[in-house]
């Protein structure tokens, strides 16, 4: 059906009616879309300052946990020498008194120079890790003593270390039953320390 | 539509009556001369914007069977505009209804064309309508209504199959219409005098006779089609003269009284003997059908803009609720969300408030607790590679002491992240992962050796496969064997004496791997 002028006349206040109902409808939309997305930002701002508290609550319980965890194991690592500076003088004493005690007839040791130590899947930053190889040569009556002085290298006093090498060779000439020492014994150790860093931080 | 108004149009007067909710509501007669029409104008005036339906009781009317060809409905209209410009060229109001299909042949469609030839009848009252802007609903025959109407007493009744003639008495006359079936086969309309004048009763009577004999000359088939002679009258006296009408053979009559008439179309009795044209202007307002409409479309448009108007009326509607609708539900859900967030701001004030989280609450430290952690299981991952030659000697010592011929001279273990490691390095390099493993080298000889090689190999082998075979040994490899039988080294030897000092000997070498140990 073909509408002419005169029929869009008189169809004036229907579609009169539809406009208006229309700007109502319009409004009354955009009105309540709008409270919507006020309520809904200032959820969302509500919810992310809840998680950030949450998430602030729970980082501030591990930090915690954490102190109180390793703040001792970090003080008895400081002590004995792990952290901080190399006590040389602590390994030569030791094995003076391993030798003296124990009756070892003599115990030759070479410490090298200190280097930076990054190993693999090991990142202790912000510390350095530092390394530096000991060897010890000795001559022993039996291979029982190469282990009795492995055994008694580590104590309190001194870093930890990794044993990296030992060698046991049969003094050539010597298979008889007469002789003291019959066999010399090397051992090469990674002796491991770390640096704290310069700009200190508290939490 | 809640209202519509019926107007039932004759010669000489018009019948209008109108209908809420299927209930008359308001009926009046209006003659046709100056003051009919005021009053008519008038009654109308009071129900403005109701549709009326128009019923034309007149004999200026036509009809005709047409068969036309069973084609698609765009072409059949073609036809049937064709032929009612044929037949009716000069009517406008006119229209075409179709009966059913042939039964044999081409099947063609069968069609009953109609149209009122004298439009002068309706054209006054329909003009005092348009002035007054009612929308014309359409325009109806009067057999055309007719023909539901005996539709519906046939089921009132109930009759059995067959024709049908159909008696009816109104203002503009006698009424007969034959129906074959469904179909309106025949119609027409005969003044008759006024009840009260002495030969009313012969002349309704001989109209009826003139009828059945016509039915009769053009050999119309009772004997095979009962037929069913109904009187539906409107006044007593119709009730009298159709008992009077002489039946032929095949022919049965059914007088149905106006007080049964009146009940069967839901009408008042009293009123429908005083208003007769009530009996098909009920049946045109409340047993609804789709009746041949033949009001030219021009007529039909206010109709139109009236239900676009209300269209868009609803359609306002509709979009306010929804749009109140959708705003209600918005608004509860803001409400919600904004409840939500109180709740939350809340919870995170008595969060705040039991656990005060200020530095001063943390105890002491140099470092992070995340630093102290790291520097710790360095240190604990550093201890758990602590490892010993223990295992190495233990698993050689036990294999030599199988074996006493064979003098060991040296051994060598290295701790390595390199399995394929060699025996060469003084000074260990650097360990490139904490992944390590246990590798061992050892070096000997044949005791007392007698130059006898093939012992010598016997022994080595042995010893590597013991070593081999220790749940503890990951790999070995015999690095030198006492006697170098390869084809590709040069073998020298001699099988004299041996002389003092000059004592053979028969050295090697083996290489072994542990099992990782866990960590």
């Amino acid at each position: 059906m073909m509408l002419t002028r005169q029929d869009v006349r008189s169809l004036g206040l229907p579609l009169a009616t539809l406009g208006t109902a229309l700007v109502i409808a319009i409004g009354l939309y955009s009105y309540a879309g709008g409270q919507v997305s006020r309520a809904r930002q200032q959820w969302l701002a509500q919810q992310s300052a809840w998680a950030q508290a949450r998430a602030h609550r729970l980082a501030s319980a591990t930090e915690k946990e954490n102190i109180a965890r390793f703040l001792p194991e970090y003080r008895r690592l400081k002590q004995h020498g792990f952290i901080g500076e190399e006590k040389r003088a602590s390994w030569m004493e030791h094995l003076r008194e391993i030798h003296l005690r124990h009756q070892f007839s003599a115990i030759d040791y070479d410490i090298g120079i200190q280097q930076a130590y990054k190993p693999a899947g090991v990142a202790p930053e912000p510390f350095q890790l530092h390394r530096s190889v000991v060897t010890l040569r000795f001559p022993v009556l039996h291979e029982g003593r190469l282990l009795s002085l492995l055994q008694m290298l580590p104590t309190d006093d001194i870093a930890p270390f990794i044993l990296r090498d030992c060698m046991l060779v049969r003094r050539a000439g010597e298979g008889g039953k007469t002789s003291a020492s019959r066999i010399d014994a090397t051992c090469s150790l990674d002796w491991l320390t770390v640096t704290e860093p310069l700009n200190r931080s508290t939490p | 539509m809640l209202r519509k108004i019926v107007l039932c149009i004759s010669q000489k007067q018009a019948t209008a009556g109108l209908w809420r909710m299927g209930k008359l509501m308001s009926c009046g007669e209006f003659p046709d001369h100056e003051a009919g029409h005021e009053g008519f104008r008038k009654w109308l005036h009071q129900y403005r914007s109701t549709p009326i339906s128009v019923i034309v009781d007149t004999a200026e009317e036509d009809f005709r069977l047409e068969t036309i060809p069973h084609v698609a409905a765009r072409s059949r209209k073609e036809i049937l505009d064709r032929r009612l410009n044929q037949h009716y060229r000069n009517a406008g109001f006119r229209a075409a209804q179709q009966i059913d299909r042939e039964t044999a042949g081409r099947r063609d469609d069968r069609f009953l064309l109609m149209a009122l030839t004298n439009p002068e009848v309706v054209s006054t009252w329909i003009s005092i309508a348009q002035r007054l802007q009612m929308p014309l609903a359409g325009i109806y025959l009067a057999p055309v209504v007719s023909k539901r109407l005996g539709q519906l007493l046939s089921d009132a009744l109930p009759l059995p199959q067959g024709d049908l003639l159909l008696v009816t008495r109104q203002h503009a006359g006698l009424r007969q219409s034959f129906f074959r079936g469904p179909a309106l086969h025949f119609s027409r309309l005969s003044p008759l005098p006024d009840q009260s004048i002495p030969n009313f009763q012969q002349r309704y009577v001989v109209e009826t006779e003139k009828t059945l004999l016509y039915l009769l000359d053009t050999q119309t088939n009772f004997s095979q089609n009962r037929m069913h002679l109904m009187f539906a009258a409107t006044q007593d006296a119709d009730v009298d003269a159709a008992q009077h009408v002489p039946l032929t053979q095949n022919i049965d009559r059914t007088v149905i009284k106006p007080s049964e008439l009146a009940r069967y179309l839901g009408l008042d009795s009293m009123l429908l003997q005083r208003h007769p044209d009530l009996m098909l202007m009920q049946v045109l307002a409340c047993h609804g059908f789709s009746a041949t409409n033949i009001a030219p479309g021009k007529l039909m448009r206010p109709l139109q803009l009236q239900r676009i108007g209300l269209s868009l009326n609803i359609a306002s509607a509709a979009c306010l609720s929804g749009a109140a609708v959708m705003a209600a539900a918005n608004i509860a859900s803001a409400y919600d969300m904004e409840h939500q967030s109180n709740r939350l701001a809340a919870q995170i004030r008595t969060q705040e408030r039991l656990h005060p989280d200020t530095p001063r609450s943390l105890p002491a430290t140099p470092w992070p607790g995340g630093m102290l952690k790291t520097v710790s299981e360095l240190a604990q991952n550093i201890d758990s590679l602590n490892r010993t030659p223990q295992r190495m000697m233990q698993i050689v010592g036990e294999a030599l002491d199988r074996q006493p011929e064979i003098r060991l001279d040296r051994l060598r273990w290295q701790l390595t992240d390199k399995i394929d490691g060699t025996d060469d390095a003084s000074i260990p390099a650097p360990l490139a992962s904490f992944d390590v493993h246990e590798i061992g080298f050892i070096e000997g000889e044949i005791a007392n050796f007698d130059g006898n090689y093939r012992a010598a190999l016997d022994s080595v082998n042995r010893l590597a496969e013991q070593l081999k075979n220790h749940r503890q040994v990951h790999r070995i490899e015999i690095l030198r064997q006492p006697l170098d039988t390869s084809p590709l080294a040069n073998l020298q030897g001699s099988t004299r004496e041996p002389q003092t000092g000059q004592a053979p000997s028969a050295p090697f070498k083996l290489k072994i791997v542990l099992k990782a140990v866990p960590r």
